[in-house]
């Protein structure tokens, strides 16, 4: 038995490594290895619980009729714990493995609407028919036969007007827009048709002001 | 061209045109990040803007070498712009500085006085210059720019037929651009837009095609007599005019787009004025008392009565904000603080009790102890306070103040209060909120003035950003108590130059402990002292007479650039300038050091110099202040005579 956990604490450093755009490969063979290590855990387990019912069940053989033994003594109870701990310890990281791989999925299907073949390459086969279904429910949704009958992966925020302010965060030159020319510089502030806003609060240029027409005219 | 309030619609109706003629359609604004007024003015615009749907960008900038910076795209542009300026570019020839071409129009909201009197041009709509009827320094009072005086001065020196060439010269030039009868109210007439200085028609006219040695002698004498009339223009018209945020709340009232927040902020751009002596009490009333009769008509009675016919039903009020006019207590943030340190550090009873003194301290507990406020109560926080003793508070200042050497009058005023669900906030705490939030030097972090700036801008909407109100707050106490602490350190040590009789009085903020505090290179925070100290010496003179104005110097920034301010004595009364001499003291000074400033400030008492010029500039001011004085005395004896 390796050290306890280890392999999964990896799996999860090796995804984080990755940076939260992208995907990391999916390593099915650190999987496979969890899953023996969790399986081992539960060997080990059931032969603890087997040997104890046997020492029960010859203790009542040998004591008929006298109330039957249920202590356990102190480093079998402990030992049990411990393998319970990592089995649950172990499923609870996979899971943490798996639900952040969907996230990231879910995440591209909104700001890149399609999964890049690099991205893809990276996937597992059921992590791709879940990005597939993923992908119809939210097309479905988005339709005018079955849905809403608007694109709503054009905005990252449900936008409240057609124009928005943002602000910018880094030094970014000059921007062509719309309306005519703009200065991407830290600290102005820009007023943009919200559509052309979208590009660039994607790519960290700008941030959103939250705007309210007076006195909480337009806030929520 | 110096447009009056009357035109403020037309002013605005020629950007919209301007903005919709043209193929870059977005409006280019500049907010000094230096005063809580700026903040207010670009907010409301930024409104209106939003509102009307016109594209624009806001740079806050801090000196004219960065707002150059940011024009220079424009140099080159071909197609029509407009470039709003708040709080900057009245006092300066901004188009040749920034080098912009005619088809950039350039509007000027700017509180700094005095214009420059070349924008003092009728035919000039290129460039407007927003001045209301009722600002201290109103556009009658601006000299009329004549755009020849230049060259006239050297035609005096020249020769006869070198005059006579020159005025062939001017009669080509006049019948080129002759068509002077263009409408000074069609300021949207984009198309073909020329600046006309030269063209004004009543003086072709009037001009003979040779002049005789009586004609050449009386306009000499104009001419001799329009030069005094400038020279004093720029003697006596330094300071403050009417606050930009009233001036655009005029616009957006006109414009029929005028609500509570607009209201909100003419009143803190106001109050600001007022708590940094920048316009008289008198002036200050008039301008309130116009306020008040507003908040009566946002108030809304229709609110009312839908509430009561709500009958408990869910209601959603109208206007979430509630602006109300009070009689609110001049001390230092006192619903923010404890009754004992809003005393302590208010800076009218910390100069006049000198409460960085232990006596100082003694005598403050004294007026507690007489308004039967227990210490115990006095040090706990007001918000905590129970009633009774705000109400003691209140009710015993009026009566035992004077016995403390603390006049009532300057212990109140009427102002304002933003009530927002369950908080309220003053229009003067509101006012050190901004300033702490942009005072809050971060040496270290590049563009800091413009973050300062943009938190500001978000803690004027208290009612989603009251965790920024509360940040800049606490940003104020510090700044208020590292005022008080500072300054009472360098009276103590005698730091503080000029004696009794001086003419002013002054301090190099370097040479004390204050070094170290990056708080203390803002130009706000160096007037806050400026005035402090101006007050807290004086007082130590125990003479009503002994007020002398105030030059100080901060210390160096990370730039190794030093800041000088300088504020003026006495409080002039009635609806009047408060005029600061200073302004052509330090430029003389800098030129006769030959001094180039790297960074030019919106106003001309503040001066950013390098941390080696300091020190022979404070000793050269010395002198120059002298020659003024004599200068004036000599002149006085001359009239008296």
């Amino acid at each position: 038995m390796s050290e306890l956990g280890r392999r999964a604490r990896e799996l999860l450093k090796e995804l984080k490594s990755y940076g939260t755009g992208t995907l990391s490969p999916y390593n099915e063979e650190l999987v496979r290895l969890i899953f023996s290590e969790i399986d081992e855990h539960n060997s080990q387990t059931e032969a603890i619980v087997s040997e104890l019912r046997r020492k029960q069940a010859e203790a009542e053989a040998g004591a008929a009729g006298a109330t039957p033994q249920q202590e356990v003594d102190e480093l079998t109870a402990t030992t049990m714990c411990l393998h319970y701990e990592c089995i649950k310890r172990n499923k609870r990281l996979l899971l943490i493995y798996m639900n952040e791989r969907m996230q990231r999925l879910k995440e591209m299907r909104w700001t890149l609407r399609a999964l890049p073949e690099a991205q893809k390459a990276r996937c597992c086969q059921s992590e791709i028919q879940f990005y597939n279904e993923y992908s119809r429910a939210l097309q479905t949704y988005m339709s005018k036969s079955e849905g809403v009958g608007m694109d709503l992966t054009l905005d990252t925020r449900p936008p409240k007007d057609t124009f928005v302010n943002v602000r910018g965060l880094k030094d970014s030159g000059e921007v062509i827009l719309s309306y005519g020319r703009a200065t991407v510089l830290v600290g102005t502030t820009i007023s943009l048709p919200a559509e052309e806003a979208e590009p660039l609060l994607r790519d960290g240029t700008v941030e959103m002001v939250d705007w309210d027409d007076g006195f909480g005219r337009n806030c929520s | 061209m110096i447009v009056e309030a009357q035109y403020l619609l037309q002013v605005y109706g020629a950007i919209k045109n301007d903005c919709r003629g043209s193929e870059d359609q977005a409006v280019m604004c500049f907010a000094a990040c230096t005063d809580a007024d700026s903040v207010c003015a670009s907010q409301q615009l930024m409104n209106l803007f939003n509102r009307e749907g016109i594209f624009f960008t806001l740079i806050p900038v801090d000196s004219y070498e960065e707002v150059k910076a940011h024009c220079e795209p424009l140099v080159q542009a071909e197609e029509v712009k407009t470039v709003v300026l708040i709080n900057c570019g009245a006092t300066d020839d901004i188009r040749s500085l920034c080098e912009l071409p005619d088809n950039v129009r350039i509007v000027i909201i700017d509180h700094h006085r005095p214009v420059w009197h070349g924008h003092n041009v009728e035919d000039d709509t290129n460039t407007l210059v927003l001045v209301d009827e009722d600002d201290p320094v109103p556009k009658a009072s601006v000299p009329v720019y004549n755009p020849n005086e230049q060259e006239e001065d050297e035609e005096d020196s020249g020769s006869e037929a070198s005059e006579a060439e020159k005025d062939d010269e001017e009669d080509q030039e006049a019948g080129v651009s002759g068509d002077g009868d263009e409408d000074e109210d069609d300021l949207g007439v984009r198309p073909g837009r020329k600046r006309r200085r030269r063209s004004t028609g009543a003086d072709q006219e009037e001009r003979p095609a040779k002049r005789s040695p009586e004609a050449r002698a009386q306009a000499r004498a104009e001419r001799r007599k329009l030069a005094e009339l400038i020279d004093a223009y720029y003697s006596d018209c330094n300071g403050y005019g009417k606050p930009s945020s009233l001036l655009l709340f005029a616009l957006v009232n006109t414009a029929q787009h005028d609500d509570n927040f607009h209201l909100w902020c003419a009143i803190v751009g106001l109050t600001e004025q007022l708590l940094f002596h920048q316009i008289s009490k008198q002036q200050y009333n008039t301008w309130r008392e116009g306020l008040e009769q507003k908040t009566h008509v946002q108030a809304d009675p229709q609110e009312e009565l839908d509430n009561e016919a709500a009958n408990g039903l869910l209601h959603i009020p109208r206007q979430k904000v509630h602006v109300e006019p009070f009689d609110d207590l001049r001390l230092t943030l006192l619903r923010y603080w404890t009754i004992e340190d809003s005393l302590r550090y208010t800076g009218y009873v910390a100069a006049r009790l000198q409460t960085w003194r232990q006596k100082g301290l003694d005598n403050l507990r004294s007026l507690l102890t007489y308004m039967c406020i227990p210490l115990k109560h006095a040090t706990t926080a007001y918000k905590g306070l129970r009633e009774v003793y705000n109400s003691q508070l209140r009710a015993q200042l009026p009566r035992f103040a004077p016995q403390h050497m603390l006049a009532w009058d300057s212990l109140h005023l009427s102002s304002f209060r933003l009530l927002y669900k369950h908080e309220e906030i003053s229009a003067s705490d509101m006012v050190f909120a901004l300033l702490g939030l942009l005072t809050d030097a971060k040496p270290k972090e590049k563009s800091w003035h413009r973050a300062a700036f943009n938190d500001a801008s978000n803690a004027l909407h208290v009612q989603r950003n009251l965790n920024v109100v509360e940040k800049g707050i606490e940003l104020a106490k510090r700044m208020c108590s590292d005022v008080v602490h500072e300054c009472g350190l360098m009276i103590t040590s005698g730091k503080v130059k000029g004696g009794r009789n001086a003419d002013y009085r002054w301090v190099n903020v370097a040479e004390s402990n204050g070094l170290a505090n990056p708080r203390f290179t803002h130009p706000a925070v160096l007037k806050y002292m400026a005035l402090f100290l101006r007050d807290a010496t004086s007082h130590r003179y125990s003479s009503n007479d002994a007020r002398r104005p105030m030059v100080v110097a901060g210390p160096p920034d990370e730039g190794g650039m030093c800041c000088v301010v300088a504020v003026h004595a006495k409080h002039i009364s009635g609806n009047k300038l408060q005029k600061n001499p200073f302004a052509r003291p330090f430029i003389e000074t800098a030129s006769a050091l030959h001094i180039f400033q790297q960074k030019s400030a919106f106003e001309n008492t503040t001066f950013h110099l390098r941390k080696e010029e300091v020190g022979p500039f404070l000793d050269r001011l010395q002198h120059v202040v002298k020659e003024y004085t004599e200068e004036a005395k000599r002149l006085e004896q001359v009239a008296a005579a």
